[in-house]
């Protein structure tokens, strides 16, 4: 099943009114988004607001959803117009560029970037995160974080992470199972400590 | 449902018969959530694409929105289905427009009472003819036949009503 597949099926679940559906599609594209946006509005904290502002709208659009194209596409959309209209209601210039096309978005890289105006808190977080996420990593087992590489930084399907490590799609499966599992131990505490930001 | 099983379906590596059911798991329990949360947290963080969360802000937004409820689209009719309706919708329009424009094509009042009904019993005399119920004078039908051209309905049902006209008048003459 695909990726694209996963998403119309929660979609389809909140077009039927479960917003918790809604809701896991916001935790998969909620990073992807604001990196987005941060092109069009440099501002971190207005960045938040007009991710957040994207997500209500695209939830109440979501009888509108067809289908057609891709969830994320349709997203970010509803993003960049958020962002123009946000930017012409504060009396600045929305950007003339031509909306960057969708294949742009997914290969946009805008890391350097968020990391200069993330707000002193927000970029505390983000570096605890980092850290424990790569103090992680490097104290796994070396299946278990080739695996798991293969699988977030190269998207590799699982066949294909069988046959390089020439093993099992079942034990493919179980190692990157037990990266994610060793590496969220180490961040459960961390997020915790946000409180109202988890859900 | 286990970790794991997040784990493969976040990965697309759940068979699609499974995934509703695990879906409906997944919506509705709080502690698995977070566990989807976290893991796209974890992936996030390894393509370098930090960001500070969202999700409990925007679920606080979506508490107050109301619902939304769409209705369900259904598979998409095959083509022959298509054809088919599209026939059926012509084959219904020309049957009305044939039924509307020629009156001749339903029963005359003669017909219809000389046929014995379907359910009569035996030995029960027929019904007997309309025009010997209500015999039409000869005199009426050349008045309407000569103001036949001032009829609103000549004009739309061309030579219908003429030919029934001369009918009933030739009927006439023969009795």
């Amino acid at each position: 099943m695909s990726d694209r597949e996963l998403d119309r099926q929660l979609v389809e679940r909140a077009q039927r009114g479960d917003k918790h559906a809604f809701g896991l599609l916001v935790s998969k594209y909620q990073r992807k988004l604001s990196r987005l946006l941060s092109r069009f509005v440099k501002d971190q904290a207005e960045v938040e607001d007009v991710a957040q502002e994207a997500f209500v709208k695209a939830y109440r659009a979501l009888p509108s959803f067809r289908g057609d194209s891709a969830f994320y596409t349709w997203l970010y959309r509803i993003g960049i117009n958020t962002a123009k209209n946000y930017l012409v209601a504060m009396g600045r210039r929305a950007p003339t560029v031509t909306e960057f096309d969708a294949e742009e978005a997914e290969e946009f890289d805008g890391g350097d970037q968020l990391r200069d105006m993330n707000t002193p808190e927000s970029l505390l977080m983000t570096k605890q995160i980092a850290n424990t996420v790569n103090d992680a990593m490097e104290q796994l087992p070396e299946e278990l974080r080739a695996a798991i590489q293969l699988r977030e930084i190269e998207g590799m399907s699982y066949e294909e992470i069988a046959a390089a490590m020439d093993c099992p799609i079942g034990t493919v499966r179980s190692r990157i199972f037990r990266a994610r599992e060793a590496i969220a131990e180490r961040l459960r505490p961390l997020l915790d400590t946000q409180g109202d930001n988890r859900w | 449902m286990m970790n794991e099983r997040i784990s493969a379906l976040m990965d697309g590596e759940v068979d699609e018969p499974e995934v509703a059911r695990d879906l409906v798991h997944l919506s509705s329990n709080g502690d698995l959530r977070r566990t989807w949360d976290t893991y796209h947290l974890i992936g996030d963080t390894l393509r370098g694409h930090a960001a500070p969360a969202l999700a409990a802000k925007v679920s606080q937004r979506l508490a107050s929105e109301p619902t939304v409820l769409a209705p369900r689209r259904g598979a998409p009719r095959g083509r022959i289905a298509q054809i088919a309706f599209s026939a059926a919708a012509g084959a219904a329009g020309i049957a009305l427009v044939a039924w509307l424009a020629l009156p001749g094509l339903t029963p005359e009042p003669q017909q219809v009472a000389t046929s014995a009904p379907a359910g009569a019993r035996p030995g029960t005399p027929p019904a007997p003819p309309v025009a010997a119920v209500t015999p039409v004078a000869v005199g009426v039908e050349n008045y309407l036949l000569a103001h036949q051209s001032f009829s609103p309905a000549g004009a739309m049902q061309g030579v219908a009503p003429y030919v029934r006209t001369v009918a009933d008048e030739r009927g006439s003459r023969g009795k």
